[in-house]
This record gives C-alpha cells, structure tokens and sequence, in this order.
C-alpha cells in the first residue's frame, strides 16, 4: 500500500514510518527537517504541513508516481506546555497551524484522490491531553479537539465513498514531544489513566492496523483513546 | 482552452456519473446550481480532475477552494462560464 505520514522525521512519525517500511509498503514522509533515513521505498519531503501549494504538490506528485494513496497519517505535532494567561498569540497560531491547519489541508487534499479510488483511509494524531482537560495545555488540546471535531465531520462528508476518517488519541509516549512535562506532572498524568504506563509505538501501531484493514470499512468518525481514557 | 479542459473533465467523468443532464455542455451549463443535479461530491470529483489536467496542461499547480462554493449567487462554481473564468483568475499568464 501506498502511505503519507506527516511528521517523520522523529518521534512517532519515524517510527510509523519504519514499522510500515518493514511491513513492505511504500510510505511517503514530510516535515519542516531533512530526515536521515534512506530506504528504497521510502521518500522525503522537506515541507511544512502548513503550506498549502507545497502540500497539494507533495500530494499530486505522489499520486502521480504511484497512481494511489491508501492511507494518510495525519502525525505532524506540536505541543507546549503553558497556562493560557502566560500563551502568546504567536504560539496558539503556531499550534493550530500544524496540528489543525495541517491536518486539514492534507486530508483535504489526499481526499481528492482517494475519491478516485473509492477507498481509503485517513487516521488523524489526537490525544489524551483533550479528554483529560489536562492544565498547561489549553492550546494544545484544543488544536487536538478540533482535529476530533473535523474527523467526525470529514468522516461524514466521505461516509458514502469508501473512504473511512477516524482518530487515534495516545496517552503519553516518551518522544521529544513531552521531554518538557515536570517528572510530577506526568505521574500524575498517567495516574488518571485505566492503565498505568507509557505507551508505546506498537500500541499505536495496533489501532492504526485496525484502521486501515479492508474488513474497517464499517467503521468511521471514530476517536480512540488509548490506556483507557475516555 | 480552459472551457474545454472542463467540458473534457465532466464527459470524462459523466460516463460513471451517467447523468442525461451533462450530455451537452456549453458555457452556460448549470454545474453546482439548484437548477444541476450535479452533487457536491460530484462536484469535488470535478475539481479534484481539474485541478490534476490543469497541472498536465499549464504545469501550473492550482487549488480550487473558494469560500463562496456553496453560495447561489457568488460560487464560482456555478456555471461552466463562472468555473472557467475563475480558473482563468487563479493562473498567472
Ligand atoms: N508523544 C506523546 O506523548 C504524544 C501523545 C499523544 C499524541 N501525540 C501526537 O503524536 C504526534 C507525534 O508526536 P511526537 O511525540 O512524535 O512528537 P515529536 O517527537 O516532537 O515529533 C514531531 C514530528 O512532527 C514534525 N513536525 C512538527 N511540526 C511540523 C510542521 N509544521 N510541518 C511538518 N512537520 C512538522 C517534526 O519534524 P520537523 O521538526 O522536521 O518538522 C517531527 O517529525 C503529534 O501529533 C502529537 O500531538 C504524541
């Protein structure tokens, strides 16, 4: 199959990458950095999932060499860990720039495509910090709850067309993403959760197979929450 | 050209659509109007092809997004004549 994951660079999205990379699929990566990874069926594009002519070029050109797209990752993220009285505007922009704006321009713009197909599979990055109603990330988990919002939308809008839109929200997973929480902080954190431990890569990888399986047809506008937050 | 890019487009993608409404096309065809019964996923299967021929033709990359689609009386996506000319508007001579 042939993926877009945004973000893969590092973190969660390089990991994805590799993980679909070993299954055998073609995967298709960008962030604002180059990556150093180097595997034959794997390319990079230096973008920013904010621009929308560089992400509707990235999207037409990989359609164009591989003829299809059948899943998009929507993984480019950013946090920051501030009260809201302390946020300034240029950060909340910031913020819903990669994670909303994002997300929406290349569901936008894969859609497109998969419409042609009548199939494919779109999974957004949510995350707990929205359901937990966690402090010190208003902006953060505000971005992630209207990226839930567009899921269940969007996944509406494509209902009849063989296209299926869901979220998959993880509790934290020790990436570069959450190297600035406070050691207390995250404790207490993950002491809210049903399970307590940090996730792990194969954890997401889990759900996002489910996702994108043939016999997932049925299932759309879905948000799942890992380690038992709802 | 472009009049005829869209004309292409939608026979192209009328013969899966199969709608009797499309089979003569002019610049005055009615495309997401009340009057079409074209759908608005019809409609996004049509920019989605144009977007991609225009590319082909004029290897100009362009996005068909307007905040007025969905209006009666602003869309440019109105009539053959309004999407042609608003084509025309996005690619830079
Ligand atoms: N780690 C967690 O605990 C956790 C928990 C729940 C949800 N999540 C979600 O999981 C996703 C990945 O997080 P992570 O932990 O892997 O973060 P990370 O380690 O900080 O990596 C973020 C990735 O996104 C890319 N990126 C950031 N801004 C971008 C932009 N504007 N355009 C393109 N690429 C951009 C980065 O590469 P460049 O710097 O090269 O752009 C990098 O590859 C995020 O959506 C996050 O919200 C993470």
């Amino acid at each position: 199959m042939i993926f877009i994951i945004s973000g893969s660079r590092k973190g969660i999205g390089r990991e994805l990458v590799e993980h679909y990379l070993s299954s055998g699929h073609t995967v298709i990566g960008c962030s604002r950095g180059l990556t150093e990874l180097a595997h034959p069926n794997y390319t990079h594009f230096e973008l920013d999932v904010s621009d929308e002519p560089a992400v509707a070029s990235m999207v037409k050109k990989t359609a164009r060499a591989h003829g299809r797209i059948d899943v998009l990752i929507n993984n480019a993220g950013i946090a920051t860990m501030n009260p809201v009285a302390l946020t300034p505007l240029t950060t909340a922009k910031s913020i819903f720039n990669t994670n909303f704006h994002g997300t929406f321009l290349l569901s936008r713009e894969v859609a497109k495509v998969m419409l042609k197909q009548e199939r494919g599979r779109i999974i957004n990055l949510s995350t707990v910090a929205h359901p937990l109603k966690l402090e010190g990330e208003a902006l953060y988990a505000a971005s992630k709850a209207a990226v839930e919002s567009f899921t269940q939308v969007q996944a509406r809008e494509l209902g009849p067309t063989g296209i299926t839109v869901n979220a998959i929200g993880p509790t934290p997973v020790l990436t570069d993403l959450v190297k600035g929480v406070p050691k207390e902080k995250m404790d207490s954190l993950l002491q809210r959760q049903a399970i307590v431990r940090f996730g792990s890569i194969e954890d997401i990888t889990n759900v996002i197979d489910f996702f994108i399986r043939p016999t997932s047809d049925f299932i759309t506008g879905q948000v799942l929450y890992l380690g038992g937050i709802s | 050209m472009i009049p005829s890019i869209i004309i292409k487009s939608i026979e192209g993608l009328n013969s899966s659509w199969g709608l009797e409404y499309f089979q003569e096309l002019n610049a005055d065809t009615r495309l997401f109007h009340p009057d079409s019964p074209m759908t608005s996923m019809q409609l996004v299967q049509l920019v989605a092809r144009l977007e991609e021929v225009v590319e082909e033709e004029t290897g100009q990359v362009i996005t068909l997004a307007d905040e007025h689609a969905m209006s009666q009386k602003r869309s440019p996506f109105l009539t053959i004549g309004s999407l042609s000319e608003y084509i025309t508007s996005l690619l830079t001579p």
